[in-house]
């Protein structure tokens, strides 16, 4: 069983009559990365805020390692760090110096050297000299990392670290989270919109709604929650007897364009279906089958379909 | 309380002030602007009364201390702010009282090279030392302006931090509303009485009467006056720390200090 680094309970805030989150309650287990997800206004960020320290709870309890977040948010803030697309540093100082600040802020031993291991080590020693604010949206974003990982902490709160990145770098900075993971056994709360990035890091995804958690599993296990593929079937001309063997199986299915039909059905149910549908007398031009992924999850949640 | 932890926002101050050219101009340009024209004013009245254009210089020399410090106290939380980075400085495992403490400090720091500084402009180009009031004096007006420096940037800061940056001109605008009201540049018995009453609600009043005193008095130290500053800046260090950190929670509570940044 993986030590816990990071307990909620019951965790609520409300800003008035409106619960911004409502009683969830979650753990982070060691070297896991655990995604969070919801639709804007589900509560994701204002839990961040929380466990950061900036936003008070209304009710329930944190606790890092052990330890009461409450009563001893030194010593936790000690051992966790954050970075997030929506904060950047002090844009007129330099990198070095930004940096500087925190390791100090951090009490880092040997600063400087940690400063220049972890600049090399995320191939941004070019950038320390330059203005934080003269640096594009990829670079600022390995600079926070650099920021995040000064104090070696052990759990590392993630707020949409890729927003504002092109594919390209927010491939590279997911490399990169991947990599630190891995060598450090970090744990690390990752929030993000892009269904691709939460599936490819994951280890366990929570889906916030209306600021309560909905659901809770693997990435693969929540996608399992919907049984029906798409199955989209390009043919030469539409016929009678495939619409009258859709309806006689009862599969729901609508037309696209005039030769393609898309029908909703269970991945085992595909096979045979394909077969019946030959038998129709249409001749199939081309065959493509969706699984579900984590989006169609994230969109059902959010329609309340499942 | 970690030293090192205040080290490093004086670290970032000292950054701030090296690379930006407005903070620059605040603390250093302006000032000296001000202590030139106040200068020149000096002059032009020593025609009528030598002691008279003294006077208008020491209250300007005198009121930079209490702009710096004020300035620091807020202004540095403002530029974190600005800069989306106030956040990154709180989820650190840093205390308020060493932020407000560093910030402080920093003022100090500040607010000591300037005053040198602007005390050689002042002898070698209007022929006035305003350490003519004698160290002990000066040391007691140094002190009673931290003082309430402080009270009134903490105060604002708690503001900013509670209503956001659409309050921030306060941290300009509030000290101004204090200069005429404190007497900077002329004796409080000139004021109708109503405003005198009002006042002498405020420290600073009874620490320019102090050190006008010792300037017409060859250095003597008006103590009942530097003591009722010392007990008023007290009262209002007090009062204004706790409604810091009243509001600092407050702010954190509503969410608007996460949402400061947004």
């Amino acid at each position: 069983m993986p030590e816990t680094v990071l307990e909620v309970k019951n965790l609520s805030k409300n800003y008035g009559s409106f619960k911004a989150v409502d009683g969830i309650s979650f753990s982070v287990p060691r070297g896991k990365i655990v995604g969070f997800l919801g639709p804007n206004g589900a509560g994701k960020t204002t839990t961040i805020q929380i466990l950061s320290g900036i936003t008070l709870q209304n009710g329930g309890s944190i606790s890092y390692f052990g330890r009461d977040f409450a009563t001893e948010r030194e010593a936790c803030l000690q051992r966790i760090n954050m970075t997030s697309a929506f904060n950047t540093l002090m844009g007129r100082i330099s990198v070095w110096e930004n940096l500087f600040v925190f390791a100090e802020l951090y009490q880092v031993t040997n600063s400087r050297q940690k400063i220049k291991a972890l600049l090399e080590q995320l191939e941004a020693n070019d950038l320390a000299n330059r203005l934080y604010k003269d640096l594009s949206s990829g670079q600022k974003t390995r600079v926070n990392l650099v920021k995040a990982l000064l104090n070696d902490p052990e759990l590392l709160l993630m707020d949409e670290p890729t927003a504002s990145l092109d594919p390209d770098i927010a491939d590279k900075t997911l490399t990169l989270i991947e990599e630190l993971r891995n060598e450090r056994n970090l744990s690390i709360l990752y929030t993000s919109h892009n269904m691709n990035e939460i599936t490819r890091i994951c280890d366990e995804v929570i889906f916030l709604d209306h600021g309560k958690i909905v659901a809770q599993d693997t990435p693969l296990n929540l996608t399992k929650r919907i049984s029906a593929a798409t199955l989209r079937v390009v043919f030469d001309a539409r016929t009678d007897a495939l619409d009258a063997l859709l309806r006689e199986k009862h599969f729901e299915h609508s037309y696209p364009e005039h030769a393609t039909v898309e029908v909703k059905a269970t991945e085992q149910a595909i096979p045979g279906l394909l077969f019946d549908m030959s038998k129709t007398g249409i001749w199939i031009e081309d065959i493509e089958i969706r699984k579900p992924t984590l989006e169609d999850v994230f969109l059902q949640i959010a329609r309340k379909e499942i | 309380m970690s030293l090192r932890r205040v080290g490093a926002i004086l670290w970032q101050e000292a950054f701030v002030l090296y690379r930006s050219g407005e903070v620059f101009a605040d603390i250093f340009i302006f000032p000296f602007a001000n202590i030139i024209v106040f200068g020149f004013i000096s002059l032009y009245l020593s025609g009528e009364n030598s002691e008279t254009g003294q006077l208008v210089l020491l209250g300007m020399l005198l009121w930079t201390i209490i702009w710096i410090i004020q300035y620091s106290v807020t202004l540095g939380s403002l530029w974190n702010i600005w800069s989306r980075n106030l956040t990154n400085l709180f989820i650190a495992p840093m205390r308020l009282a060493e932020y407000i403490l560093a910030h402080t400090i920093s003022g100090v720091i500040k607010a000591t090279l300037v005053l040198a500084l602007a005390t050689l402009l002042s002898v070698y180009a209007f022929d006035f030392n305003p350490f003519v009031i004698g160290w002990q004096a000066m040391a007691l007006v140094f002190f009673n302006f931290l003082l309430f420096s402080y009270a009134l940037g903490v105060a604002l800061l708690g503001l900013i931090f509670r209503f956001g940056t659409r309050i921030q001109a306060a941290a300009w605008a509030t000290v101004s509303f204090f200069q005429p009201l404190s007497a900077a540049f002329y004796p409080l018995e000139i004021m109708p009485l109503w405003l005198q009453h009002i006042a002498v609600l405020f420290p600073a009043t009874h620490t320019f009467e102090a050190a006008r005193f010792a300037l017409l008095n060859h250095g003597e130290i008006a103590w009942r006056l530097f003591g009722i500053s010392f007990m008023e800046n007290i009262f209002y260090c007090i009062v204004c720390t706790f409604l810091f950190v009243y509001l600092y929670n407050k702010s954190r509570d509503t969410g608007q200090f996460a949402r400061n940044e947004a």
